[in-house]
This record gives structure tokens, sequence and C-alpha cells, in this order.
């Protein structure tokens, strides 16, 4: 059995790294096309800029305190928006899932909202909140509470019908049983939201920074530093932003595999 | 009458009719099902499949409302709760045991909300782990397991409870024969070791046979009682020899024709006609 478990981690260890290679092995590629058209001057340099250029830029960037307080500025505008979210989509979801009449007057309503774009929501919310991080915070809240509502929704509509039994078979009331085996149940559905949500929350969140201006969060600084001319810092605050968004998708990934192991779909990996 | 009559009924149902509503109209499951189960008694239900075996449990558990009729436990009519000291084993293990918990928190579940102390909560788990043999499984999840110790998992938790009455609703009904045979020993153990009054439901007639001390049969569609028959076997109970014994090879012959074919049963088939001498 020993012999086996170790045997089976270094297949997965093995496994691991090619998916890494070939992850690497794919980026470079796209570099070096991208380079490849830059150089042959298929398009104005001065509007599309080698890919060594924007890399370089960026890397230059990240030295610059000026343009880190920005991508700190507007994480934490996203993260308090994704919190507030969390707060107040999760208990509303579970509530949704567990009265069903209650979703069925709800789920038009919500379904005729959260098509509505944050964006277009932006000059209402510049009106309540005027030019500041709370709009951004706001218009982050509008977003990213949809994805936690439904999957909230669906995580307790999933919930075995035996294990709610098991649980009010050993005396548990109705609230304990929700808490102690309903939510547990539908929490991989919830984690899941919030992963998406953290997706659309950073492009949600530069979006409306470059709409309010005034220099605030990486949307503010990308305005000021296209206004001069060129656009190579703006590509190389994009290439940085798609980077931090990676990084907390991967981060967020990786808690849900430790925490959810148990479920069905992380077994293999987190066993 | 049989030795354990005189013995504190722990469950009595009194005429107990379930009926549900479907398009078609009204729709009896149970009718007029009455019978005892006394303090240390193993009695097995046995009946064709759809013969409302599991929502009899579903009612002696507490989860489901009888249409008519009363069920008593301990004395106690069931008031539309669960009763107390009531554990039900389920059918599907896989999805009554919590896939988030390891084994010893599974076991632990029953009492972790029930005014008992950490020592105490961590010496019922661990005696009732032991009774199954899976001591040293305790820090697995239950999905590392096979279905049969999966199922041990879920009877140690039953244990943990350590209810008046235990209810298992057809829990072999989804392992090998083997795993099957070895858990039926194992629940003849436990009924031996700590003297738990069981109800068992099986549609295994053999099964009903060699586990119990008495058997009901029971109609499909309504369910119905057949029949109801102690077992003239002693314990304990051997799976090869015990099967090869004249009685138990005339009971099963008796229960299966009630099973097989039905209509040739007598309608004279209350408690107080079919029980034979004690054992």
């Amino acid at each position: 059995m020993a012999t086996t478990s170790a045997g089976y981690a270094r297949a997965r260890a093995r496994a691991g790294f090619r998916k890494t290679i070939r992850g690497v092995v794919g980026i470079m590629v796209a570099l070096a096309v991208w380079q490849v058209l830059a150089s042959i001057g298929f398009v104005r340099p001065e509007w599309f800029p080698t890919a060594t250029t924007v890399l370089g830029d960026a890397v230059a960037l990240l030295g610059q305190s000026a343009f880190t307080l920005q991508v700190l500025s507007t994480l934490y505008d996203m993260l308090l928006g994704l919190i507030i979210s969390t707060v107040v989509a999760v208990p509303l979801g579970v509530l949704l899932g567990r009265f069903p009449l209650a979703y069925r007057m709800s789920s038009v309503l919500v379904e005729a909202m959260r098509p509505i774009p944050a964006l277009a929501l932006t000059p209402v919310a510049i009106l309540l909140f005027g030019l500041s991080g709370a709009t951004t915070v706001s218009l982050v809240v509008w977003t990213s509470t949809w994805p936690i509502l439904i999957n909230s929704v669906y995580g307790m509509h999933s919930v075995d019908p035996v294990a709610l039994d098991t649980a009010r078979s050993f005396g548990l009331g109705r609230w304990t049983a929700l808490y102690r085996v309903a939510l547990p149940s539908a929490a991989p559905f919830i984690a899941t939201g919030i992963r998406i949500a953290i997706g659309i929350a950073l492009a949600v969140a530069v979006a409306t920074e470059m709409v309010t201006g005034a220099g605030s969060g990486v949307g503010g600084w990308i305005v000021q530093a296209s206004s001069g001319g060129s656009l190579i810092p703006v590509y190389a605050a994009a290439v940085l932003v798609g980077l931090v968004g990676y990084l907390l998708n991967y981060l967020f990934e990786r808690i849900e595999r430790r925490l959810f192991r148990w479920h069905l779909s992380y077994r293999k990996e987190g066993a | 009458m049989n030795a354990a009559a005189s013995k504190p009924q722990v469950l009595s149902v009194q005429d107990l009719v379930y009926a549900y509503r479907t398009a078609d109209g009204e729709i009896e499951a149970i009718s007029d099902l009455s019978f005892a189960v006394h303090e240390g008694e193993f009695v097995s239900i046995v009946g064709p499949s759809g013969s409302g075996k599991t929502t009899l449990m579903k009612i002696v558990a507490g989860l489901l409302q009888a249409t008519k009729g009363s069920v008593r436990i301990l004395g106690k009519p069931l008031t539309g709760r669960v009763p107390d000291g009531v554990a039900l084993v389920f059918q599907d293990y896989s999805r009554s045991l919590f896939p988030w918990m390891t084994v010893q928190r599974n076991v632990e579940f029953p009492l972790s909300h029930r005014r008992a102390s950490r020592a105490d909560v961590a010496q019922r788990s661990r005696e009732s782990l032991s009774a199954v043999g899976l001591v040293d499984f305790a820090t697995r999840y239950p999905w590392e397991l096979s279905g049969g110790m999966q199922q041990r998992v879920a009877i140690a938790r039953a244990l943990a409870f350590r209810p008046r009455l235990l209810l298992m609703d057809e829990p072999f009904a989804s392992v090998d024969a083997q795993t099957r045979a070895d858990l039926e020993d194992l629940v003849a153990d436990v009924h031996q070791q700590f003297g738990t009054t069981i109800l068992f439901v099986t549609h295994d007639i053999d099964e009903s046979v060699y586990l119990s001390d008495r058997v009901l049969v029971l109609s499909a569609h309504p369910a119905r009682l057949l029949l109801d028959r102690e077992v003239p076997l002693s314990r304990p109970r051997d799976q090869v020899a015990t099967r090869e014994l004249h009685d138990f090879v005339r009971l099963r012959a008796e229960i299966a024709g009630l099973i097989l074919r039905p209509g040739t049963e007598k309608t004279a088939s209350s408690p107080q006609d079919t029980s034979p001498g004690g054992r």
C-alpha cells in the first residue's frame, strides 16, 4: 500500500510537472508570434510594440511605487467589494436555496438583474458615491453578488436529502442541520461562485477606475499614462493586471483544493 | 407467546396507515399495520420491493408522518417529532456519511450536539469503532474506504448514539455477497454484545431468517402484515451450518411461499395465530 501510494505521488508530481511545462511552452510560443509580428512592422510599432519592449516595461513598472501603490489600491477596492458581496450573497443564497417559495418568487428578478452590466450603472454609482474608491467597490459588489448568489442557491439545491434525513434522524433541528450538514455540502459550490466573481471583479474594478479616472487605481493610472501618447505603458499595465488576475485565481484554487479535497471533483488530486 | 413478549415494548405500531396523493388519486402504501418490538429483540421485516418497508422505517424514525394509527416508542407516542433514542442506518451509506468529516468525526456526529464531555464522546466513538473493527481507520475519510467498510462506519455511528431502538433499512443491499455475510455476522454480534433492540428491513428472505428472533412478512401494494413468526434457531448462528438446519429451510420456504406466490396466503395471519411455542 505504502509503495503504491508513493509511486502514485511520484506519478502525480510528474504529471503536474508536464502540465507546467506545457503551459510555459504555450506562453513562449505566443510571445514569439507576438515578437515576430511586431518586429516585421505588421502594425505601426507605436500601436503594437514588441513583446520584449512591453515585458521590459512591465518589469520596470513593478519597481515604480507610483504604479504598485495603484495596484494595491485596486486590489483593496476589489477585495472589499468581494467580501461585501460574499457576506450578502451567501446567506441570501442559502435562504433562497432552502425555501423553494422564496426562490420561485425571486428567480425571475435575479435573472433579470444579473445581465445588467456594472458599467451601465456607473453613472448611478458616481452619483451616489462620487469619484472615489467607493464607486469602484459598489460596482464590484454588483457584479460579484450574482455568481456567488446563484452558486449558493445551486449548492443548497444539490444537498443530498439522505444526508439531511441522517442529520434529522439523529435529532438535529432544522437550523442545526442547515449549519452542520447543508452548509458544508454546499460550500464547494459557494467557493466556485466566489472564484468566478474574483475573475470578473478585477476586470470591473479596473474598468470602473478608467471611467471615474482621477488617477486612482490601475485603471486611472492607465488612462493617465496613455494620455502621454505612447501605448507601451498601457500594454505593460495590462500584462501585469492579467498576471495579478492569474495569481488570484491560482491562490484561490489552491485553497479550494485543500478545503474541499473530500469533494468528488477534487478527490484524485487531493487524497 | 414468545420469550421476548414479557419484556417491555420498545416499539408499538397500531393500525398504521400511510397514504399519499398522486395525480391518479390517493394511494395507500401501508394498510392497517400493527406489530410490536420488545426490548432486546431482533425483528426483521421482509417483503417484496415496493412494499412500503422504507416508508415504514421513515415513519418510525419520525422522518415521515403517518396518515392514521399510532406509533409509540418506549410508550411515548410519536408526535411529528424525531423520537429520542432511535438511530437509523440507511441503505445508501455513501450518501448518509458526511464526506467532509473523517470516520471518527462521522461517528461522533450524533453526539457532538448533545451535552456530552469531550472525553465521553471520544470514548464512545472508540468503543463503537472497535465494535465494527475500524479503530485503525478513524482518521480516514469515508470515501477512502470500501462500501462494506463505509457501512460499518454508519453502523458504528448508530452504535455511538446508544440507541434504544436501532432501525436498519436494507443496510446490506448494495454490497457484495462476501461482505454481506461478514456484515450480517457483525450486526448479530453487536446485537448480542450490546443487547440492542433492532428492527431490520430487508427483501432477502434468507437474511431475515438468519439474523432475527422474529420475522414479519409484509405484502406489497399496500403493505399488510402476512406473517409474524418467531425464528426457532439458537444463537450464535453460523453462515453455513445454520442455513442447513431443517427449521431454517422450512421457515424460509414458508416465507418464500407468501412473498413469491401472493394470493395463496391465509387471511388469518394475526400475530396470535402464527406465533409458535417458545424456542
